[in-house]
């Protein structure tokens, strides 16, 4: 019987040392086995199918497992993907009878809600609702943390097809960054908590972010606060590297709400190299801290900040002879380096009036794909003249007059000194202007007749060649 | 002899006791002093718009203690965190200390009556009579409720309140004065606007639970004083909405603007709301409507012209009361 006891201990024990919820193979057929975040042992006899889950993340996770009449509950304020705004919301504030009348089999939580609300968690669990609590802090977690999350669900094998994808962008990603030699690499201070002069830790996901898109870290001497993925700093500790950063990194969310401006009028950070020289940059939390697929995201937009020339490669596009209005937003976003626009917190979304467009309305654009994170950021930065609420068109070819207007958006061009006579474009034209200004200024071309064609397509290499034009005449 | 100088030590001594009552009998000291009131601002860079207000109405009443005051408590938060931050101390040493210090108008007021200033002029340093304002009378009306102390003990002699920049209502100053006035001391705006061949587009903030039709009449105002120039007066709360503004400019074929906040500091809306990236922002509204803009990111206190309105209404309303400044 001791001996029994010892061995349950020694393996207890050692899947509580694996951390971050690591899966165990099965004991029986048809069950699975594995230690939570808090240190509990998880046994999936049968997939769980009326999921809550209190966490974005896990939100985030479980749609790309493929679920989604599963989930019957989200955190507030979740955004991504679109659908997660149709769930009814529940939050740990809440009491456990508004999570019992929803009936569900599992609720997906994380280590700060199983540190704070122990009563509901153990109200549930009395209710015989399994309570999971998992957040994974490293990369190699994120692995194992998917992995479990299919086991819950009985998605293990889009749990593996998932870590697949994702290797599979960070093998493309490390590609784009390979030929980087060690000596040009950007050296990078990524803020985490401003206020408190925190940054991340060095195994922390949004290191590994940071490090994948080839940037160096300044803060390797950091060390984690309790086990968080979070590091103290300080001020001076910063200043001490001020020569060496290159670029000045910080996360936005709802820990840090991170302003370019705050940054460069912070006292002493003049003396930084990155605030001198304007490279300072805010990534959404959203995109970089989280377990997601999204973290792609992440790491291709600080590669945008660090090696813009690379990363924001697009000839890819130049023999499409006819771009579509999703291949130009891509090539327009990529070109001018627009940062990304990620959704918003549901409470800002909401802010818009319900008429306009709000991100994740357009039915016609995947949001688990790749287009639809340049769509919405050139639709937010409003280089697409009238863009309907719910529909996009992004396979419909792009229109010369769109691309006129969107270059008379984005860049701020000098006024046209002669005037130029267009024979299809009238004054009364609501795009007379935007069209007047790059025929004017010879960024675009007019027909040997005269003509401006405005519905006429739009090539990738003429899409290059015009972009580059206006970047000239705007420098 | 000695009768005589016992007689003018007695007469010294009678005379003292009757010129200073005050001193002999504790009776609190009256000294005049001035608050300028208004929002604040945590940015250093956008601050001179505030500082120059300042100087400028010290300038105008150098006896005067002039001190000011912001109704933010989140800005004056990041300010006190300040004081103790040497490398900020270091690199700005031309914040005034009494910015690091800066108080709400009550207590700035309190601190002031503390130290004798028993004549206080709040001067806001607001646009219109809106929401701002009119918290900022409520104050000065709370305190001037105080009236069962005696007389001779009243924490103030006199607490007053000056109009804002485009007056208020009333029949004693004539609000459309006033905004006569303002519309003259933004010529450099109208100017710079005409030498650029473009019209001249103001953000104001305006309010949703105010009426803010004065923006709609200050436009007039100033269309009537520029009359060569044209000239469009927008909120980003209230009406005119940028949507009235943009379809304005659009519908008289406007295709250059000069846009610049209508503000006293240019701080975030005038860098987001106004300038931002964003689709929404005002700058690609109209970039949206084929309308070319140039943005002009300073705050109404950095002109000089428009500080002289503060000392004017300075001026007014210690005359109105009897105040000697």
């Amino acid at each position: 019987m001791k001996r029994k006891i010892i061995q349950t201990l020694v393996l207890a024990l050692a899947l509580m040392g694996m951390t971050g919820g690591v899966s165990v193979s099965s004991t029986r057929a048809g069950t699975r086995k594995f230690v939570d975040r808090s240190g509990t042992g998880i046994v999936v006899q049968k997939p769980f199918h009326r999921i809550i889950s209190l966490y974005g993340a896990h939100t985030e996770n479980l749609f790309s497992l493929g679920l989604g009449r599963e989930i019957i509950g989200v955190s507030r304020n979740e955004a991504y993907p679109p659908r997660a705004m149709t769930k009814p919301v529940f939050s740990y504030h809440d009491d456990a009878e508004k999570f019992l009348a929803a009936r569900p089999d599992l609720v997906l939580i994380r280590p700060m809600i199983a540190r704070g609300y122990q009563n509901l968690v153990a109200k549930l669990r009395r209710a015989g609702v399994m309570v999971v609590s998992l957040q994974p802090r490293t990369i190699k977690e994120v692995y194992s943390y998917w992995k479990n999350l299919g086991l819950l669900t009985g998605r293990e094998t889009q749990a593996e097809a998932m870590i697949k994808q994702f290797k599979r962008g960070i093998g493309k990603i490390r590609s784009l960054v390979k030929g980087i030699p060690v000596a040009k690499r950007k050296r990078v201070y990524f803020e985490a908590i401003h206020s408190k002069m925190r940054t991340f830790s060095p195994s922390s996901i949004a290191m590994f972010a940071l490090r994948t898109a080839g940037g160096v870290n300044v803060a390797e001497d950091a060390r984690a606060r309790h086990g968080t993925n979070i590091a103290a700093y300080g001020k001076e500790h910063i200043l001490s590297h001020a020569d060496d950063i290159d670029v000045y990194l910080a996360q936005k969310g709802a820990m840090n709400h991170a302003k370019i401006r705050s940054i460069m009028e912070e006292p002493g950070f003049r003396a930084i190299k990155a605030v001198r020289e304007g490279q300072v940059y805010i990534v959404d939390e959203k995109i970089v801290s989280r377990p997601t697929l999204r973290l792609l995201d992440g790491i291709y937009e600080i590669g945008r900040y660090l090696y813009p020339e690379r990363f924001n490669d697009v000839t890819a596009f130049m023999h499409i002879p006819v771009l579509t209005k999703a291949q130009f937003a891509e090539m327009f976003v990529e070109m001018t380096n627009i940062p990304l626009k990620t959704p918003d917190y549901l409470r800002d979304i909401r802010k818009r009036a319900v008429a306009r467009h709000r991100y994740g309305d357009f039915r016609d654009v995947d949001y688990m794909g790749n287009a639809y994170k340049f769509i919405e950021t050139a639709v937010y930065r409003g280089i697409f003249p009238h863009v309907e609420k719910s529909a996009f068109h992004p396979d419909s070819p792009v229109k010369r007059s769109t691309a006129a207007y969107a270059l008379f958006v984005y860049f701020d061009f000098p006024g046209v000194k002669d005037p130029v006579t267009i024979g299809d474009v009238r004054d009364s034209d609501p795009l007379f202007e935007q069209v007047r200004t790059a025929v004017g200024l010879g960024i675009m071309a007019l027909s040997r007749d005269g003509l401006f064609i405005p519905d006429g397509p739009v090539s990738g290499m003429d899409a290059f060649k015009i972009i580059s034009k206006a970047v000239q005449a705007t420098r | 002899m000695m009768k005589r100088v016992s007689m003018l030590f007695m007469v010294l001594v009678l005379s003292l006791a009757f010129t200073v009552p005050s001193l002999a009998m504790g009776h609190p000291k009256n000294k005049e002093a001035i608050v300028l009131a208004g929002f604040g601002t945590s940015y250093p860079s956008a601050l001179v718009a505030i500082t120059n207000i300042q100087k400028k109405v010290q300038k105008a009443f150098p006896k005067v203690e002039v001190r000011v005051a912001f109704t933010s408590n989140i800005i004056r938060n990041i300010w006190h965190k300040r004081q103790g931050d040497a490398r900020f101390l270091a690199e700005h040493k031309e914040i005034p200390k009494e910015i690091l210090y800066v108080k709400g108008p009550l207590a700035t007021i309190a601190d002031l009556q503390d130290a004798g200033y028993r004549t206080i002029i709040v001067q806001p340093t607001h646009l219109y009579n809106g929401e701002e304002y009119t918290d900022l009378c409520s104050y000065v009306r709370g305190l001037n409720a105080i009236t069962t102390i005696k007389k001779k003990y009243a924490p103030f002699v006199k607490l007053v309140i000056g109009r804002p920049a485009l007056g208020k209502y009333g029949p004693v100053h004539d609000y459309h004065k006033d905004m006569e006035a303002a519309a003259k001391a933004l010529e450099p705006d109208v100017k710079l606007a005409m030498e650029n061949g473009s019209a001249l587009v103001y953000m104001g903030h305006g309010n949703e639970f105010y009426s803010t039709g004065i923006y709609a009449e200050f436009q007039q105002v100033m269309r009537r004083t520029y009359p060569k120039a044209k000239i469009f007066i927008g909120t980003v709360e209230g009406f005119p909405s940028l949507a009235d503004v943009v379809s304005a400019v659009t519908h008289s074929r406007i295709r250059k603007i000069v846009l610049k906040p209508l503000m006293i500091v240019a701080g975030d809306h005038a860098n987001n709301d106004m300038a931002g990236d964003d689709e929404d922002s005002w700058k690609n509204t109209f970039k949206r409507a084929g309308v070319r803009v140039k943005c002009v990111i300073h705050g109404l206190g950095e002109n000089m012209n428009w500080d002289g309105i503060y000392v004017n209404h300075i001026k007014e309303v210690a005359r109105d009361n009897d105040i000697a400044l």
